[in-house]
């Protein structure tokens, strides 16, 4: 069964003018005779077509700015394409940034329930599996207080904790594995490959070739918002890893 | 508005969840809490309409009720134009992580001021007993305006969302308007006060009367309302709707990237 399908997508950001989103600029480029100035596009994404099945292991891997996270935001159903069509069947749980997406002046503990119930679970589940999340996140006595007394460290550990305390569908990475200190990245890693043997299907974006290669059997390579090569983990990373070789020297 | 109803089923655990934590925040290490909301109705509506009474030389009872429901109705309108704006800016954490329905947030607002609004008439409800002027049945006649109140504050509480989130500065100058508003809708004063004074026409150019009249009227005189003034709400609340479910269709997909 197709878990995203992909057909002819494109994404364009708009570049606005610093002032544009104020009301004053928008009456008074709306009363002036002064041509508007056009606007600005960026095609984040150009033309992608690809199919994901149910349990395939994806990696994305490209340089900072290929596109890799607009496209993680697209398969997640967050941003919609400019042009194309984008189908997802399951519940998506994207884990795509951990310092945005939570309630700060609340506690912890309660972001995680907050944050489960986002991710389609009822009220008395996200209690149920509160206990092993606190735990996992070994953030102690700290849940029970706002999370703005956190450090980076601390929210992190509780994102991380949250968002794969369920079994997901279909789970969308951002560059997450191997965050955190040594100690909790091992943790994390061994938590992704529980995943691995169970049939959801995982999408995550990576610059390390060691956890593209260890956690994916397919991987599309980026490159300005158009795909240079989708195949096996191990044909596409020898080709990236040449193609770096070359332009390297 | 399907969609929009099946999601005001679906997800009511987590809006109100959401909903439930803005309100204890706001009175989060306030000794009093929740006591606050009723305390400053109390003393303004007490207070205020004791001196404006003598003032204008009319009844206190009388006025002091009057006052109370106008101006209770009042801070509901007001919420769905200021909260409405910040609906989305204080989500935009969530509406950039999570592919939910952005109607959530929303109803998330809706909520809050909707906790607002009962305190608020339960708190005029009290002030007409201690005046001796309640009837139960006033609840029954109040309905109809309700039912619109409440599709008023979903329409314009949307429309505002998506307004707010594009024009950043857009809340700053609805507070402003709000207080030109105010004088110019009949809350501290019954509205035929103008109507006899001959400038009855800025009523007619202001549906927000209606809006207050439609709760007032059945509360202080046990029946239904003008016609008139449900024609108007009703009006305005197609409107308010149409240009949101148009919002909706329209800059939806604009809103994770402009939040």
């Amino acid at each position: 069964m197709i878990a995203v399908e992909l057909k002819n997508v494109s994404l364009d950001y708009y570049f606005d003018n610093e002032d544009s989103y104020s009301l004053k600029s928008a009456l008074l480029n709306f009363y002036s005779k002064a041509k508007r100035p056009v606007d600005k596009t960026f095609r984040a994404l150009n033309n992608i077509s690809f199919i994901i099945n149910n349990g395939e292991k994806v990696g994305i891997i490209g340089l900072n700015g290929s596109g890799k996270t607009t496209l993680l935001r697209t398969v997640s159903g967050i941003f919609h394409p400019t042009k194309g069509k984008v189908t997802i069947n399951g519940v998506v749980s994207p884990l795509l940034d951990f310092n945005t997406g939570f309630e700060y002046h609340l506690t912890g503990y309660e972001n995680i329930q907050i944050r489960l119930m986002f991710l389609g679970l009822s009220k008395k589940e996200a209690q149920e599996k509160t206990p092993q999340i606190i735990e996992f996140s070994e953030l102690g006595d700290f849940i029970y207080q706002p999370m703005r007394t956190y450090s980076a460290g601390m929210s992190l550990r509780l994102a991380f904790a949250t968002s794969t305390a369920i079994h997901p569908e279909i789970l969308v990475a951002d560059e997450v594995i191997g965050t955190g200190d040594a100690q909790f990245a091992i943790k994390a890693k061994k938590r992704l490959e529980n995943f691995l043997s169970l049939d959801c299907t995982m999408i995550l974006s990576s610059h390390s070739m060691d956890i593209v290669r260890n956690f994916c059997n397919r991987i599309i390579w980026l490159k300005n918002g158009e795909i240079l090569a989708d195949g096996s983990a191990d044909d596409v990373i020898k080709e990236y890893e040449e193609f770096f070789k070359n332009t390297g020297k | 508005m399907k969609t929009d109803i099946s999601v005001a089923i679906k997800y009511f655990d987590l809006y109100y969840f959401l909903a439930k934590q803005d309100l204890k925040n706001r009175f989060r290490r306030s000794y009093l809490g929740i006591s606050w909301v009723i305390i400053h109705q109390l003393t303004f509506s007490l207070v205020a309409g004791f001196i404006w009474a003598k003032l204008w030389g009319i009844e206190a009872s009388n006025f002091i009720s009057f006052l109370t429901i106008g101006s209770v109705i009042w801070a509901f309108i007001a919420s769905s134009l200021t909260e409405g704006c910040t609906t989305f800016i204080t989500a935009q954490g969530y509406l950039k992580q999570i592919p939910l329905p952005q109607s959530i947030f929303i109803f998330r607002t809706m909520l809050t001021a909707f906790f607002y609004l009962g305190v608020g008439i339960s708190t005029a409800v009290v002030v007409l007993l201690l005046f001796n002027k309640f009837k139960l049945a006033s609840l029954f006649y109040m309905l109809p305006g309700m039912a619109i109140l409440i599709c008023y504050f979903y329409g314009t509480s949307g429309v505002m969302a998506y307004l707010g989130l594009r024009y950043r500065d857009l809340q700053h100058a609805i507070t402003s308007l709000l207080s030109l508003i105010f004088i110019i809708t009949p809350v501290l004063y019954p509205p035929e006060v103008l109507v006899k004074k001959g400038v009855g026409f800025v009523l007619y150019l202001n549906p927000l009367g209606s809006l207050i009249e439609i709760i007032r009227y059945p509360l202080l005189n046990y029946g239904f309302a003008e016609t008139k003034h449900y024609l108007i709400t009703l009006t305005l609340v197609s409107l308010t709707l149409l240009f949101k479910f148009w919002l909706k269709k329209n800059w939806g997909r604009y809103v994770p990237f402009w939040a």
